[in-house]
This record gives C-alpha cells, structure tokens and sequence, in this order.
C-alpha cells in the first residue's frame, strides 16, 4: 500500500517491542531535582529565585531572558539548595538549580479545566510564554517563538509530528493512546494562535492503533479541517523537513526555514503540553519518557518530573542488569550518550536508554571505499562521503561547496556505512569549522 | 621546372605568406593589447622563501607578492622568511619595513596523558575538533589539551610531535610561526609569542584549585606565589611597574610588554606551571 514518505532514510532495528504496549506509569516524585537553567535552544533563562527559598510545584523559578528563551518551573516543592555549575545535557557545565523536598505535601490538586474559546490568540500565546513550553520533540526550540511567525509569513498548514522514527522511542506513541483528546484540544488551540484551519497529524505505519484511535475521535467531534496520515516507517520520517516534504510535497530551501513555505510543525507532546497550559494553567514541569534498551530491568513509559536525575530513573525502574556500554538521553539516532548519571532529564528528553556494546556497535573505523550508499541514504541529497574524506584529512575549509551547514544530523550516514566510519560527526566538525569562520 | 618543384615553391611561398600575416596581426596585438605588468611583483616572488605555505592568508607566496603590489597587503606577514624578507620587500616596495619579530608557537597546558583524567571514553574519530564536540571533550579539564594531535597534522612544517605524554612538542628551530596550529586547536591553548618571550603560563584552566585538581595534576591552582613571592619583589625597586604576572579567575597570566625573563615566578611556583626561561640564542 502507498505511504508518503521522503527520498533516501533508512531502517534501523524498530524496539519498540519492550515499550510500546506499556500503558504511561507515574514515577515517584524524586527526593532532589537538577532543574537546568538552560533546557532550550536561546539564551538561559535568569533564575529569580535565591538559594533557601521555598518553592511549590509550578512555580517559576528561572524567567526567560529575552524573546528567543523559555520559563523554567519548579517540578517539585521544596527548597533550593544551591545554584550552581552542574552537568546538563546541553553542556558538561550548565547552571542548575537545585531543589530538594521539604516539609509537608500539600496535595496537588487537579484545578478544573478552563474554556478557552473566548481567549484571543495573544492571550493564548501569552499562556504558552508563559508555560515555558519548548519543543519536546529533542530540539527544544521555544514553542512560543514558532508559533508567533513573521508578519510577511504566508502560515497556512501546521503539521503535528508523531511519526516517531527514532528506533526505542514510544513516548508520542503512549502519549496518544493515554491523552488523544487532549492532543487535538492543544492542536486546535495551536491552530487559533497560528490563524489557520488546516492541519496534519503524521504517523509512522507501525503505529496503526495510534492512527484509528485519533482518526475515529475526529469522526466522532465532526472535526473535518484535521486530517492525520500514515506515513512509510523509515528514519528519519520525523525530521522537520522530511516530514513536511512527505506530507505536503513542499520543499524547504537550503538555509531557509518551514516557516518561508507556510508551515509549521508540532511536536504531538508539544500540542499536548499547550493543551495542559491554557486549560489547566499548568507549566511544563513533566513529560513522558521511554525508558529503554536492553540493560534496564522495567522498561516503559514514565512520567516524569524535569529535572530527574538518571540515576533515580534506574532506581524507580528496578535497576539495571549490567553495567551500560552507552546511556543515550533521546533516541539512539539523534540523541546524546552522557557520563554522569546526575545528568536530569530535560524538556527535550524523549528517551532514556541503557544499551550494551552490541548495541551500541562501536568499533574502530576503516577506509571510505566509495560505495555511495551515505549518498543513496542521506535523506538531504549531500555527498557525506565526500565532506567527510576532507574533514579526515583535515581541511575542512574545502566543504564548504558541499553545504555541510544543511545536514540535519540524522546519522543515517554513519549508520548505512559499511566501513563503520562516524560520518555524521564528520560532518559536524565541519558545520562547526564553517560556523567559527563566519 | 617539374610539377614537384613548382608544389615546393608554392607551398614555401604560402606558408612565409601566412606566418609574415600572422606576426604582423600578433605583433600589432601585442601593442594594442598589452598588460603594464609590475616587475616589483616578480622580485617580490623571488624574495619570499617559496614554502608557498599560506601563513600569510593568501595562496602561495606569488598571490602573496601580487597582493603586495596591487592591493597593498601588509609586507611583513610572510613569518617564514621573517624580518629580513619583509626588509627586502620593503626595500622594493620602497617602504620602511615594519618591526616583525620571529615568533613562535607556545602550548599552554601540561596536562597530558599522565596528570589528566578522563570523563568517558571517547570512540568518535580521531580529532580534537571532533572530540571537543562531545560533551566538552573526554578530559575532566575541559580546557587543556585534548591529545588527538589536530595541530601537528595541520603543521606544514613537521615542527610539532606529539609526545608519549599525548601533547604537543614543538621543535623551535622548525616552527616559522605561521599560525596554523592556533587556528586548528578547538580549545585555543596554542597562541604565538615572540621567541623572546620565554616565561609563559602553561596552563588555560580557569577553575579554583580543587576543582581543577580533580581533572588534573598539572595545571595553575591561581595560589599568587608568583606574583606575591616573585614579580613584586623583581619589579619593587620600579615605582612605574607593580607586578608583570596577575592572577585572573584563578589563572595566572604574564603580561609580555612587561616581563623581563627573569624566571623568578617559575622558580617559586608549586605547580611547575610556569615556563623556565633558557638562554635565548642570537639567531
């Protein structure tokens, strides 16, 4: 049957097996949280809280500095105990603000959900400002930011990402099944802000309950401005421009942005945590991760609170059966190994995976015999090969003809190759080279 | 007179017809069409040594000469040929050559293999570039050298090795100063100095001591002693100057317009971070 999908990609090993029918389970709120100051594309947020302040859930304790930046909130309530240098995800030494329970528990209390429908879109772009929502795709782009496009920008089509292509990852998956209708609520209010009618829902094959559970929702509220898609499951599906190509036929230009050709594209969790901020006036201080990979005794899909640290994921997880080659914050494709396990887990963290050596596959790397097959995988039509060969021999200055600045990091490259060479990162080194000279 | 013969002739005549044609239409192009070339480019070319090496930042030594001539390119950028080049150039050019003292690449770390630990084993490809991309590199210090050698294999002149330690050695004779290696180093801990400067701080960590000793043996605790137990007394007869060494973000730093060379910081300094001088040669 014919799934839309994009030129090149590849088929990594699925592994989705050991999450994917595990409904969403609640992890218990940890005893300390590492909450990053810095947990989006932008600048850092400005903490505005002082260490031995008393915090509750919720409340803002790091204020967004400028425009292209998010709020932080506190995930848990109790006292901050230092603010202080830290390793992140996003650098080895990021400022954190530590918060540690304290006192007693005052309940949670669901508050009752708001109408939205007479809200103006700034108001509601306010709410989502507020709510320090940032991509929770892995990107962590502040939301707020895409959804308050140019004026010149011609936005007629906003795409919900749920394709999920990342091999391990089930967290978009269980998040539809628990929450479906919430989601389309955060779509439609996306769609408010944005002025728009028109949206896709994009779906990798392999999630075909997903697809008929949203498809039948949306008989059933009459809504006929949604449509949702089943698409060919192959990596990278759910990257930006792929996605939309696949869905829409539209073509981003090379240094351009969805926004040129009148798209915009959502995480599914990101529709979801916009949902909850306008009509349960909650910040973004959890998400659902998939913990997984073979080494871990429980893998599932948690909910978790940011600022986690792994090493009381493991713990609340049953532990793990042996001491981890690579433990991957993301996916295995796109996201980052880290060293420490007081490393929390962020906005952006989709995943948390414990993998083996075996998994990992890492040896040492040989020759490039010109096969070509980065070139047939490579879902941007770049020669990585070729960018790689001049990055090896160390003259990165002569890529510069072959846009190494539009690669999207996908790693499908490194991952078809027979020599076992890291060519993405190769690459990299050469966006990096190219950015230093500008 | 045979046919053959009268062939001869006509083909002799023809072909002294086409060729008396032809140098008269070039000769006449050749006035019409010709180029004033400068002859101070050609001897500027000759003047410059010919590594043809691109430290001066354009392609070859003959770009470089042209450049001078035409667009007025500084004359004392070829550090391979140094001062006495840039003398002569001067010379053609008519100009005073400036005052272009020999330099040379300096490490600023001693960290290497032996007094630093590692965070993670770091399996990518075998650059610092590359390396310093995860996570801040694989070191603990997330300042000092990283050991993968991107600066001896960007040198075109063989003058750094990488030592068993996992850092760079650079041979002074063979270093021309062309700045290669400062802009191949992610971690910026090689700069230029001039030859004559021979005390210079080898460390860039900017950590307070016990954090940095966690990552390494080696590097700058920013203790003072230098500055308090040596450069202040050296310069405390000087009213003008205080001190050449101060210590910022726990870094010592030596200010080169001030320092005398006298060696007296390295001598008291308990981290040994602080090169000694040696006898500077004539050349």
């Amino acid at each position: 049957m014919f799934r839309p999908s994009f030129k090149g990609g590849i088929h990594p090993p699925e592994n989705k097996k050991q999450t994917e029918q595990r409904s969403v389970e609640n992890l218990s709120i940890p005893h300390r949280c590492f909450v990053p100051v810095q947990q989006h594309i932008g600048k850092p947020a400005v903490p505005v809280v002082e260490v031995g302040d008393y915090v509750q859930v919720g409340q803002l304790i790091a204020k967004a500095d400028g425009f292209v930046s998010a709020n932080i909130h506190a995930s848990i309530p109790g006292k901050i105990t230092s603010i202080d240098k830290h390793p992140t995800p996003f650098s080895p030494a990021g400022l954190v603000i530590q918060i540690e329970t304290h006192g007693n528990f005052t309940h949670e209390k669901a508050p009752s959900k708001k109408q939205w429908s007479d809200l103006t879109p700034k108001e509601l772009l306010d709410k989502v400002f507020d709510s320090g929502i940032a991509g929770m795709g892995g990107a962590s782009f502040p939301t707020h930011v895409k959804l308050s496009p140019p004026a010149n920008a011609k936005i007629d089509m906003l795409i919900v990402n749920a394709a999920e292509c990342e091999p391990y990852l089930t967290v978009d998956d269980a998040l539809i099944k628990r929450s479906y209708q919430d989601i389309i609520e955060g779509i439609m209010v996306t769609r408010t802000i944005l002025g728009i009618k028109k949206v896709i829902i994009g779906l990798e094959d392999n999630k075909k309950s997903s697809y008929l559970t949203i498809k039948n929702y949306l008989k059933q509220i009459n809504e006929k401005d949604i449509k949702v898609a089943l698409l060919k499951t192959k990596y990278p599906q759910g990257a930006e421009k792929q996605l939309i190509y696949s869905l829409s036929r539209r073509v981003v230009p090379s240094g351009a942005l969805p926004l040129d050709i009148g798209v915009v594209v959502q995480n599914v969790g990101t529709c979801f945590a916009i949902q909850q901020a306008v009509c349960y006036d909650t910040p973004l201080y959890e998400r659902l991760v998939t913990v997984s990979g073979s080494l871990i005794n429980n893998p599932g899909n948690y909910k978790v609170r940011i600022g986690t640290p792994i090493s009381d994921i493991i713990k609340e997880c049953g532990g793990l059966k042996a001491e981890p080659h690579k433990i991957i914050l993301g996916g295995p494709m796109c996201g980052q190994s880290v060293e420490n396990l007081d490393i929390p887990v962020v906005k952006g963290t989709s995943g948390v995976l414990f993998l083996t050596k075996k998994e990992c596959s890492a040896s040492r790397y040989t020759n490039c015999i010109r096969c070509g097959r980065c070139v047939q995988a490579c879902p941007i039509n770049l020669l990585p090969f070729e960018i790689a060969a001049h990055v090896e021999i160390a003259m990165p200055q002569n890529t510069e003809n072959l846009s190494p600045l539009d690669c999207i990091q996908c790693g499908a490259c490194s991952y078809t190759c027979p020599s076992q060479r890291p060519v993405s990162h190769f690459i990299k080194v050469a966006q990096d080279y190219i950015r230093s000279k500008r | 007179m045979s046919e053959i013969m009268m062939q001869t002739i006509a083909a002799v005549i023809g072909i002294t017809a086409l060729g008396t044609t032809f140098g008269v239409i070039l000769s006449i192009a050749k006035k019409k069409l010709h180029v004033p070339k400068d002859p101070r480019v050609e001897a500027i070319d000759v003047v410059l040594p010919g590594a043809n090496c691109g430290a001066c930042g354009y392609p070859g030594c003959a770009a470089y000469a042209d450049k001078i001539v035409h667009e007025g390119a500084d004359i004392a950028l070829c550090p391979v040929g140094g001062g006495e080049s840039a003398a002569q150039i001067g010379a053609i050019m008519g100009l005073s050559a400036s005052q272009m003292e020999k330099k040379i690449a300096r490490v600023h770390c001693q960290g290497g293999l032996f007094h630093t630990k590692n965070k993670f084993n770091y399996e990518g490809p075998h650059s610092c570039r590359a390396a310093n991309q995860i996570r801040g590199g694989f070191r603990v210090c997330s300042y000092g050298c990283l050991g993968l050698g991107d600066c001896a294999s960007i040198c075109p002149f063989n003058a750094i090795s990488m030592g068993e330690d996992r850092l760079p050695h650079i041979d002074p004779d063979l270093c021309t100063g062309c700045g290669k290696c400062v802009d191949a180093c992610p971690r910026f801990i090689i700069s230029l100095l001039s030859v004559k400067q021979q005390v210079y701080v080898k460390c860039k960590n900017m950590e307070k001591g016990p954090v940095m000793k966690q990552g390494c043996t080696a590097g700058c605790i920013g203790c003072k002693l230098c500055v308090v137990k040596a450069c202040k007394n050296v310069f405390a007869d000087n009213p003008d100057i205080d001190t050449a060494i101060t210590v910022d973000n726990f870094l010592a730093h030596v200010n080169a317009e001030l320092c005398i060379n006298c060696g007296e910081c390295s001598s008291v300094c308990p981290q040994d971070v602080i090169s000694f001088p040696v006898e500077v040669s004539d050349e």
